[in-house]
């Protein structure tokens, strides 16, 4: 399987949200559960820390590198200012400030943040950087390029990442590699290392305040020129404690290739260790391992594909004496790389029979034509904090950013990602981790793809870098996840790795519901419901994530209505069981975490949410029960819905009400219409609905709807009538004519048609010497729709206009033809048109 | 001009237009005509007849339509196939095939009644006669001056949206009828202050003759109300003048002068010199003013008589 297909199958999985897996509990009642579930807003967040002033620090090498790049990534929900100082042979110089929005990645070139105004920075420079917050709110992150390209990661350090006064580093050397190692001192007292590297007698290098010392290049050793092989340092200061920074760079003929990271073997957690994301396609992967202990250990390295399973391969195991180092063989993996039978992007763990601390490594990863090495982080797990991350992702210009988590126990593992980018944030759901599998996250074809989340919001299109959040949940306080941003540019020749952490784990907020909150369920028939709870990460952001609802106790005040069962985390199913409603609730644990100096303290959380379920039978209704007649303006048709049961056979019929509509139908011949149903029966669906379309006939009135399926029947009644048709009622300058037995009310109109009506026949009586009524016959019926004279339900023949209220007859022989003329006045006075038809049938008919 | 126009009055009601009156009123806007379409509806419903011989319903295609019979004077014709299959056709004249220019004075009676007389002019241009005139007025005083063969009336409907709207209207004994290039002056009374009001005219006949069933609901949508009637601005007796303090009056004087120049009744230097004038120069200054202007051909009577009722009349 090739890269792309394999991300593209890890992105297809991650973005189809979450993954179905059987029901694992299906609750029954707990008593008592529902007491005292009430349902809490979301806390004020309060920090896990209070701020106190944080100061990170890295040393700048004196050679092999020409300028540098420092990421500044703000993890915090506020503004916050980092401040830069660097020291220059014991002395400090301030630099530039920096304030970062929230959520915040910046890269700031390391000359900017330079205060002097000499040249620029110096080489042997130590760079403090420090701000006012809790541990690891601000991340950051020195990259420096060669003067021939290539680049390589100088992480910054805090006195809190050492546990000893010993540090160790390893990494491969080839013809033409050179190591550039630095000191620093980032204390005020001057300190002495001893540093003992093969073949050479240990030296002492004292470290005067504030200083940093590059050590010199090793004299020439047999061997290490003409093929490949492994190199290491050995540390051992006397001072304080974190007080001796190193770092160190590798360079190939004037390009940076990689890093030399010091590792503090008092500080690991476990004996093995672990990479994420090692690429193998087109890559030249090379491995080295040193055994920091006094006893011999075995190392069995192990290369795992996403899915934890796929393509594993265990490698032979490498016997390491006591402070030996070695070179692993990697051609089978190489092999098998090149054969496909091994995914492109694997994870690796490397097992050791030592003690925690005793195995350190280096991993690189070297591609044809790419002047960036893939410098791989090959450490042990840390603590639970390294179950968490706040990376910086870039995609402007040919920038790529690979997000990589990797499952690194023999337990499944869950977490929840946010990415947050120009001021808003995506939150794709993501699936419980299998053993050893590994999640990734392709920020350009995330945002190109576009899938919305929950929220249905999605990385805007035009976003170019930002921050990309990730936390471990219901760890147990077990750090199972690691996972590490991969940034790189091959027109930049750049390439860079992000781990750092957040401070702990996210932490429940004591707040959870359920979405929806009333939710309806058919018949026989399931719904299902997300639970959401609130968390929050030390530095004051709030996250919603899926519950751990997976071990939720459901408790349903009517049992006989539903039942409630977990399916997935934040995802349970309520079963519709007996028409009714009745309220739910779910009590579960999740997690949340207490920050201390050194670790952090778990502590359970419970949690609960409310809800209503409401379980239909069969049912129909209509998206409107007002419906126009046909021709009479306004919309003939209205949806027709119908829940029942899935799968269920469902007929319906159609019943004019009688007498309805100003319609006397004893008096009509023929049937009276009822409209028509696009589909009269039918099979209701998989969630037990069916819709159809009611076409409403000419004729006005009511007409019912009955659904039968089995033995049950439904209605809905629709009203067939032109909207706001109001009767115009007797006054003292007109009479109402034309009633009959078929038709008793005729004089329904508009309101602008009876107003106007009424101001025609006062100014006809105002205008003469108290004249006879004006007669007013025919108007429209009480529902409108067609006003069949012929009594017979038909849409033809005369009083074809009279449908929407607008018309009136107004009977000529009652008005002297001496006024006509007059009359037609007052008609134009109160907004009537009219048609002429005193000739042919004594009348003038209005138009208003 | 108040000479020649009182001369039009006392004679005939009907006038041509004397070649000094037109000078004067060159400037003036004519009203603003509807650009409402009348065409042939795009959708329309079947009709049912009932067959001959078998006596059953049967639908039928109406196709009913509109033909253009002349586009100057907004003649039409509305076609449509009747119950009986033949073709039916009922004329139709739109009610805005007019050019009208409406000019206004004011004069006041002894008993402190303000006569306002409207002169409407029906432009040669026109492509029908005036069948009506429309004034709006804020005052609850007003009554017209009644005229032989001229129907008077309160106009209700779509365009009354404030105020009371009185409507003159000449009927068929009327003679001369307002042809295009003939006028015609209307006058009511009222104590009310002239004030800036709103006014409309439409030609052409009010219905339309029936041919024995009505038109398609399609055909009668497309018939013209109202809100097409040409519309414009005058001078019209205005109640809540009254009410206003003298410096109000100014004030909102000043507001309506921008408006006065765009309806042409008076020139834009003339608009300069009143904006800095109307807030501060004693009325007697203002009247020689205006009385200059209207010489000069600067102002129209419209603005006389706003500036002299507004700034002379006592609270």
């Amino acid at each position: 399987m090739g890269v792309r297909s394999t991300l593209v199958l890890v992105l297809t999985v991650l973005t189809i949200l979450v993954t179905r897996v059987p029901p694992v509990t299906t609750q029954v009642s707990q008593p008592g559960a529902r007491a005292g579930a009430q349902a809490r807003k979301p806390p004020k967040p309060e920090r896990c820390a209070p701020p106190v002033s944080q100061r990170m620090y890295a040393p700048l090498p004196a050679r092999e590198w020409s300028e540098g790049d420092v990421l500044l990534n703000n993890r915090s929900a506020n503004p916050m200012t980092v401040y830069s100082t660097f020291f220059r042979g014991g002395q400090s110089v301030t630099g530039a400030s920096v304030t970062l929005a929230p959520a915040e990645v910046r890269w700031a070139r390391l000359t900017d943040l330079d205060g002097s105004n000499d040249s620029g920075v110096k080489q042997n420079d130590g760079l403090e950087l420090s701000y006012l917050g809790t541990l690891l709110e601000i991340g950051a992150q020195l990259t420096l390029t060669g003067a021939q390209g290539g680049s390589a990661d100088v992480p910054f350090s805090m006195p809190g990442d050492y546990a000893s006064q010993v540090q160790e580093a390893v990494w491969p050397t080839s013809p033409g590699i050179r190591a550039v190692v630095a000191l620093a001192n980032a204390t005020d007292a001057f300190v002495v290392a001893n540093v003992e590297r093969p073949g050479m007698r240990a030296e002492m290098v004292r470290l005067p305040p504030r200083s940093t010392v590059t050590l010199p290049d090793p004299p020439r050793r047999e061997g290490r020129e003409v093929r490949p092989g492994v190199d290491w340092i050995r540390l051992t200061s006397r001072g304080a404690i974190g007080s001796v920074r190193a770092t160190g760079l590798l360079d190939l003929r004037g390009r940076l290739v990689g890093s030399v990271r010091f590792y503090d073997p008092a500080a690991a957690r476990q004996s093995d260790i672990h990479a994420t994301n090692l690429p193998l396609s087109g890559n030249e992967p090379v491995m080295v391992l040193k055994n920091t202990s006094d006893v011999a250990l075995s190392a069995m390295p192990m290369f795992m594909g996403p899915d934890g399973v796929t393509g594993a391969l265990a490698l032979p195991a490498v016997l390491l004496g006591a402070g030996a180092a070695s070179v692993v063989d990697l051609s089978p993996l190489v092999q098998a790389a090149a054969a496909g039978s091994i995914p492109d992007h694997v994870s690796v763990q490397v097992q050791s029979t030592g003690a925690p601390g005793a195995l350190i490594g280096s991993l690189l990863a070297s591609r044809t034509g790419h002047a960036a090495v893939s410098d791989v982080p090959l450490r042990d797990t840390g603590p639970v904090r390294q179950s968490t991350g706040s990376y910086p992702w870039r995609i402007d210009g040919d920038y790529t950013t690979l997000v990589s988590i990797t499952n690194v126990t023999d337990r499944p593992a869950r977490f929840h990602v946010r990415i947050a980018a120009d001021g808003g944030e995506y939150a794709p759901n993501v699936p419980e981790l299998a053993p050893h599998a590994s999640a990734f996250f392709d920020l350009r074809t995330l945002r190109d793809q576009g899938v919305p989340d929950r929220k249905g919001r999605s990385i805007p299109g035009q976003a170019t870098q930002g921050q990309f959040h990730w936390s471990i949940l219901m760890s147990g306080g077990e750090t199972k996840l690691v996972g590490r941003a991969d940034v790189s540019s091959r027109r930049a020749g750049r390439r860079s790795s992000y781990s750092c952490p957040d401070c702990c784990p996210d932490s429940y907020a004591g707040y959870s519901y359920l979405d929806p909150g009333s939710l309806s369920v058919p018949l026989g028939n399931t719904n299902d419901v997300i639970v959401i709870s609130n968390y929050q990460d030390c530095y004051q952001n709030l996250y919603e994530t899926s519950a751990n609802s997976i071990s939720a106790y459901w408790n349903v005040e009517q049992p006989s209505v539903t039942s409630v069962s977990n399916v997935y985390y934040g995802l349970a199913q309520a079963q519709g069981n007996e028409e009714g409603g009745t309220g739910i609730s779910g009590l579960w644990t999740e997690e949340r975490f207490i920050f201390h100096a050194d670790y952090c303290e778990l502590e359970p959380a419970g949690a609960n949410g409310l809800g209503q379920v409401t379980v239909a039978g069969l049912s129909i209704s209509a998206d409107s029960t007002d419906v126009a007649p046909a021709g009479a303006g306004g919309s003939n048709q209205t949806t027709i819905r119908v829940t029942a049961g899935p799968n269920t056979g469902v007929t319906l019929n159609l019943e004019a009400e009688a007498n309805s509509g100003g319609h006397v139908d004893t008096s009509h011949s023929g049937t009276r219409p009822a409209g028509s149903l696009a589909a009269a029966s039918g099979t209701t669906n998989g969630s037990g609905a069916f819709t159809t379309t009611y076409t409403a006939p000419v004729i006005g009135g009511k007409v019912k709807v009955t659904v039968h399926a089995g033995a049950q029947q439904r209605s809905v009644t629709l009203t067939i009538a032109v909207a706001g048709l109001q009767e115009l009622g007797s006054g003292s300058y007109y009479t109402l004519i034309g009633s009959t037995s078929s038709h008793p009310p005729n004089h329904w109109g508009t309101a602008g048609a009876n107003t106007g009506l009424a101001g025609i026949a006062t100014a006809y009586h105002n205008q003469y010497s108290n004249p006879a009524n004006l007669q007013y016959n025919d108007q429209s019926l009480s529902n409108g729709g067609k006003f069949d004279l012929s009594n017979n339900w038909g849409d033809g023949g005369s009083h074809s206009e009279h449908r929407a209220g607008l018309n009136c007859d107004v009977d000529s022989t009652a008005v002297p033809s001496g006024r006509w003329e007059t009359l037609t006045q007052i008609f134009a006075n109160n907004g009537a048109t009219y048609l002429d038809e005193t000739a042919t049938a004594n009348h003038w008919h209005l138009r208003f | 001009v108040k000479a020649s126009l009182h001369l039009i009055i006392a004679v005939a009601c009907v006038a041509t237009v004397a070649v000094e009156q037109a000078q004067d009123l060159r400037r003036r806007v004519a009203l603003r005509k509807s650009e409402a379409r009348v065409e042939s509806p795009a959708k329309y419903q079947m009709r049912i007849r009932t067959a001959s011989g078998t006596g059953n319903p049967v639908e039928y295609d109406p196709k009913p339509r509109v033909v253009l019979v002349n586009g100057r004077t907004g003649r039409y014709q509305l076609k449509w196939i009747g119950y009986d299959g033949n073709e039916k056709t009922i004329d139709y004249q739109r009610p805005d095939a007019i050019d009208v220019i409406v000019s206004a004075d004011v004069t006041s009676s002894v008993a402190r009644r303000f006569k306002y007389t409207y002169l409407i002019q029906n432009l040669a241009t026109s492509g029908e006669s005036l069948s009506g005139f429309a004034v709006q007025t804020f005052a609850k005083d007003v009554t017209p001056v009644q005229m032989p063969n001229v129907f008077t009336g309160q106009l209700k409907g779509a365009v009354v949206t404030a105020g009371s709207w009185l409507r003159f209207a000449p009927l068929t004994a009327l003679t001369p009828q307002v042809t295009p290039g003939r006028s015609i002056a209307f006058t009511l009374e009222s104590a009310a202050l002239p004030g800036l009001v709103e006014c409309r005219a439409h030609g052409g006949p009010l219905g339309l003759k029936g041919v024995g069933e009505e038109m398609p609901a399609e055909l009668e949508n497309v018939l013209l109300s109202q809100a097409a009637w040409p519309r414009g601005h005058t001078i019209g007796p205005d109640d809540r003048l009254t009410a206003m303090s003298p410096t109000l009056r100014r004030q909102q004087l000043v507001t309506w002068l921008a408006e006065f120049q765009r309806l042409g009744w008076m020139t834009a230097d003339a608009q300069t010199r009143y904006e800095k004038a109307v807030p501060s120069v004693d009325a007697s200054e203002l009247q020689r003013m205006t009385a200059a202007d209207l010489r000069a051909g600067a102002i129209t009577p419209e603005v006389v008589a706003v500036v002299r009722e507004l700034l002379t009349q006592a609270r």
